[in-house]
């Protein structure tokens, strides 16, 4: 059996194609903390959090993937935003597993705070974008805080460029 | 007898002996090379003699022969013609060639001889006996084919014959010839010994006669009947009656001594001749010289050799002669050299008068002689030194032996002081005695002191270690504690892990609930709730931390005041120990002390026993010391004596004179 | 596509430390223990020697080493096992480089070959998905405490040819 044949049998075996989830700029986040700052997620992207997952490397791949971790048997690729923010790997065991309109990625974070209702006039949309920001579609207040949201396609597009 | 007589004597006699033997055996063997040369030489010639004598009888018989030949040949030559020329028959011409080849009168050749007529393929064709016999089976017959097949178709010939009618071969001589025309060979043959009239003496007696060895040589010829056939004397007459004669005739061939005296002679010579026999002739050919002319080259030789041994010892004597003077004289200068230092003078040298190249052992012996007399002179150079030495010493000795005597005598009233002092050393003794008892007894006192403060020290000591093992059993409990606070935090953690866990299943949850959306509302109230039960969870087990920390400090402070008190304890437990160590080391220091006056008082009581028999020692030195001054007195009267034997010794060794 | 055995397929197995990886069995016909090594001439540290295989000599593709050096795989005993592949169907600059249509690649000894489920398969995650099949590694499996990756040995080749490493 050849390897392509292999490979067209798993694609068929696969689960339904990603689905674009239609993310809202919505009303709820999921607050966490990746080293010492806090990230907004929109609650629509994420799918689960789990933690004490063994990362395996997998080369060929951006220094800010660390790797595959194991999700219901599933291969899941592990993206250390501390490392794409600030260059800086993130000593951590708790991973927030997205949701299927972005296929099988994770993000390594310190901890989850909450997940909290934001008003409309809480969420700041950012309209310049430099490379600081290149991240972020938007922030929250919550709490006198300032907290970023963290824009997901934005770290495929960049996942995409570098493996190009 | 003189060493050169001996040398003459010896060397003389023994080289005259060695030359003259040397010279009998050259003599000896050169007497016999001339001998055989000499008597070869004779021999040989008595063989040439006897070859010529043959050779010339051959020629004779062959020309002899050969006219007989020649004449047959012309014989039948001439018959030929006349058959040629038609006057005859070929028959009637070799009729008439028969008859006078066979006749006697015309053709008889020696006494027995004849002509005949042989076919060429062997056939007796004209013969007197043996007509129509075929000879070509006879041995010489190819000697006839040989000559037939020459040029000349001629030639001698010699075989053995015998006739029908004889019963024994002769040698037989012909001379054939071949005439062709009727393939006929014409043969003239007779018995040789029938020729010896051919042979004329007259022709080499002259010749033989002057053939011979030396002035004695001699050649003559006899036949086997002992005639002189030639004989320079004799000739003509028998010589049988003579013995040597009569040998040669009976031997025929040889060589025969014999002595006898010529008619030139005064006296009988003794003569070597070799003789041989001439078959054809019946003579014997005898050819000699005398014994002294053949040994005639000895003479000179024999006085060469005599000269040669009687010069030779000559010339020996004269040099052994010479050497013998040379070695007495250089013997009589050892002579010389002995003689004078027996008398005591070892100035003399021994001086060599060879030039370097001829000096010999006796020059060697002389440059030994002069070293050992050199090595000599030198011992008793020192001898005499040494004597002088000894001389000196025992002068030395003998005033030195006089002085002891007056030494002794001081020294015994030395003595005496000694043995006075020794006694009040003795009473000193016994009162140090009397007191060390006394120190004794104080120190035993002392002793059971010290005892008594140290069991006080040890119960002391012991409740010490009491309180120090209750603060150490305090101090375990306090690490125990410590010990079970740790593992109060284990289930801490596990508690708040838990918390932890329980919290993110609480946002699963509620994240769950939200995409469930109004479906998911009542769940996630509940998730809601499981997450605030987390955060309260998280707190209490917080609150759990922060007081087992204060426990944990407070156990540690604890722990510390504990370990403080421990020190002081074990401070206080050193001194005691110190304290202790001290009572047990004055304890020990007591006894020591007992035990030392004891010992004091045990060597202070030796002591004085010691002294007592010191004194008596002393007292038998000082006896002692008498005797010795006696002893030096003999001493002194010793020495004197060997004064007396060194002055004469000295006298012995200044009797040498070594120097010149 | 065929299937052998209700959907399993037949893999070579290589065991490192904490990874383990799959190459299919049709991408290689022979074995051969690693014999009298020669220098081969080239520059890539990959395939700098080359061994006997029968009267042939052919080059030899340090595959182990480039697990290592890539997927930071330990190594678990010797390494001495070869394994050889027909390249004849392989893309030309492979073909060009190696200069024969066979190739040997060396392997850890402990390697054998095992019949795995294609269900225990799984594609990688689609962003990275593409980037890696070109690289070389188009599955991986979860299904032990380690990790396996399956690779494909022609990619895997026309990457390290293509790689600068000297």
């Amino acid at each position: 059996m050849e390897n392509s044949e292999i490979i067209d049998s798993l694609k068929s075996n696969q689960s339904s194609p990603p689905e674009d989830v239609n993310v809202k700029t919505g009303e709820k986040f999921v607050i966490v903390l990746i080293g010492e700052k806090k990230f907004a997620l929109p609650e629509l992207i994420v799918q689960e959090i789990i933690i004490e997952n063994e990362i395996h490397y997998l080369p060929f791949t951006p220094h800010y993937i660390r790797g595959l971790i194991n999700r219901q048997g599933e291969p899941y690729s592990v993206v250390d935003l501390q490392i794409l923010f600030s260059n800086q790997m993130l000593e951590a065991k708790k991973f927030v597993i997205l949701r299927n309109s972005v296929d099988k990625m994770s993000f390594i974070i310190s901890d989850i705070l909450k997940i909290v209702f934001i008003n409309s006039n809480d969420i700041h949309f950012i309209k310049d974008q430099n490379d600081k920001d290149a991240y972020f579609h938007s922030s929250i207040t919550h709490e006198n805080d300032e907290i970023p949201v963290v824009d997901v396609q934005k770290i495929v597009i960049r996942i995409q460029d570098d493996l190009e | 007898m003189k060493i050169g007589n001996k040398m003459f004597f010896s060397f003389g006699t023994a080289t005259f002996i060695i030359f003259l033997v040397i010279g009998i055996l050259i003599y000896q063997y050169v007497k016999i090379k001339v001998v055989s040369i000499q008597e070869t030489n004779l021999q040989a010639l008595s063989d040439v003699i006897n070859r010529n004598m043959e050779g010339i009888l051959n020629v004779s018989v062959k020309n002899y022969l050969r006219t007989f030949s020649d004449k047959g040949g012309k014989i039948a030559d001439y018959y030929y013609n006349q058959y040629q020329k038609g006057i005859l028959t070929e028959a009637e011409a070799i009729k008439e060639a028969r008859n006078m080849l066979l006749y006697p009168g015309f053709m008889k050749v020696g006494d027995t001889g004849y002509i005949a007529g042989v076919k060429k393929d062997g056939l007796l064709f004209i013969h007197p006996l043996s007509e129509g016999v075929n000879i070509s089976a006879q041995p010489f017959w190819q000697k006839v084919d040989a000559i037939i097949k020459t040029p000349s178709q001629e030639g001698y010939i010699e075989y053995d014959w015998k006739n029908v009618n004889e019963t024994q071969a002769r040698t037989k001589a012909g001379y054939i010839t071949y005439f062709k025309p009727w393939d006929l060979i014409i043969w003239c043959s007779s018995y040789k010994s029938e020729f010896t009239s051919l042979l004329n003496k007259a022709d080499f007696r002259d010749d033989l006669l002057i053939t011979k060895n030396g002035k004695t040589g001699f050649t003559f010829v006899l036949d086997v009947e002992g005639n002189a056939i030639i004989h320079q004397e004799e000739e003509g007459a028998n010589l049988i009656e003579n013995d040597y004669i009569e040998t040669i005739c009976r031997t025929k061939s040889g060589r025969i001594e014999f002595v006898k005296k010529s008619i030139n002679d005064t006296k009988e010579r003794k003569y070597i001749a070799y003789y041989s026999y001439i078959k054809e002739l019946d003579w014997i050919i005898v050819t000699g010289m005398s014994q002294a002319e053949l040994l005639s080259p000895l003479v000179i030789m024999r006085l060469i050799i005599v000269i040669g041994i009687v010069l030779s010892s000559f010339i020996l004597i004269v040099i052994s002669s010479f050497i013998s003077r040379i070695i007495s004289s250089k013997i009589a200068r050892f002579g010389h050299i002995f003689d004078i230092a027996e008398k005591g003078d070892f100035t003399q040298k021994y001086i060599s008068v060879s030039v370097h190249s001829f000096r010999d052992e006796i020059d060697d012996m002389g440059t030994s002689l002069n070293s050992f007399l050199s090595s000599y002179k030198e011992v008793l150079f020192n001898l005499k030194k040494i004597t002088n030495k000894v001389v000196e010493l025992i002068q030395a000795l003998s005033s030195s032996s006089q002085e002891t005597s007056s030494t002794a005598s001081q020294q015994a009233a030395a003595v005496k002081e000694i043995v006075s002092t020794m006694e009040d050393v003795d009473s000193l003794s016994k009162s140090i005695e009397k007191k060390i008892s006394e120190i004794t007894t104080i120190t035993t006192n002392t002793q059971v002191t010290v005892k008594n403060g140290f069991s006080k020290v040890q119960d002391n000591l012991s409740k010490m270690e009491e309180i120090n093992l209750s603060n150490k059993t305090t101090i375990d409990g306090i690490k125990f504690l410590s010990e079970r606070i740790d593992n109060i935090w284990d289930i801490v953690n596990i508690i708040n892990s838990i918390a932890d866990q329980t919290k993110i299943i609480a946002f699963n949850a509620e994240l769950e609930a939200s995409a469930a959306g109004e479906a998911g509302k009542n769940f996630q109230i509940v998730a809601t709730e499981i997450r605030r039960l987390a955060d309260s969870t998280v707190t209490s087990t917080n609150e759990i931390k922060n007081r087992i920390t204060e426990i944990q400090k407070s156990s540690d402070r604890l722990i510390l005041t504990s370990e403080e008190g421990t020190e002081r304890i074990k401070e206080g437990n050193g001194l005691t120990k110190e304290i202790n160590n001290l009572f047990a080391d004055i304890l020990s220091s007591s006894e020591i002390s007992t035990d030392s006056t004891k010992q004091i008082a045990k060597s202070i009581n030796q002591q004085v026993g010691t002294f007592e028999q010191i004194l008596i020692a002393i007292k038998q030195i000082s006896e002692g010391v008498d005797n010795i001054a006696i002893a030096t007195r003999e001493t002194t009267n010793a020495s004197d004596d060997l004064d007396v034997v060194s002055e004469t010794l000295e006298s012995i060794v200044n009797k040498y004179k070594l120097e010149g | 596509m065929t299937l052998s055995n209700n959907g399993c397929c037949d893999f070579l197995n290589i065991h490192y430390e904490k990874i383990e990886i799959y190459i299919n069995k049709s991408q290689f016909y022979s074995s051969i223990m690693l014999n009298e090594v020669k220098d081969s001439g080239l520059q890539n540290i990959y395939f700098q020697k080359i061994i006997q295989f029968g009267e042939q000599e052919v080059v030899l593709f340090d595959l182990n080493a480039f697990i290592h050096s890539n997927f930071h795989a330990v190594t678990k005993g010797s390494v001495k096992l070869c394994f050889v592949s027909d390249v004849s169907a392989y893309n030309r600059t492979i073909k060009e480089y190696l200069k024969s249509d066979i190739i040997a690649c060396l392997i850890p000894s402990s390697s054998e070959i095992k019949s795995i489920a294609l269900r225990e398969l799984k594609l990688l995650p689609h962003v990275l998905s593409e980037a890696l099949e070109k690289k070389g590694i188009i599955a991986c499996s979860l299904c032990s405490h380690t990790i396996s990756y399956l690779i494909d040995l022609e990619k895997v080749l026309s990457f390290a040819i293509n790689t600068k490493v000297e």
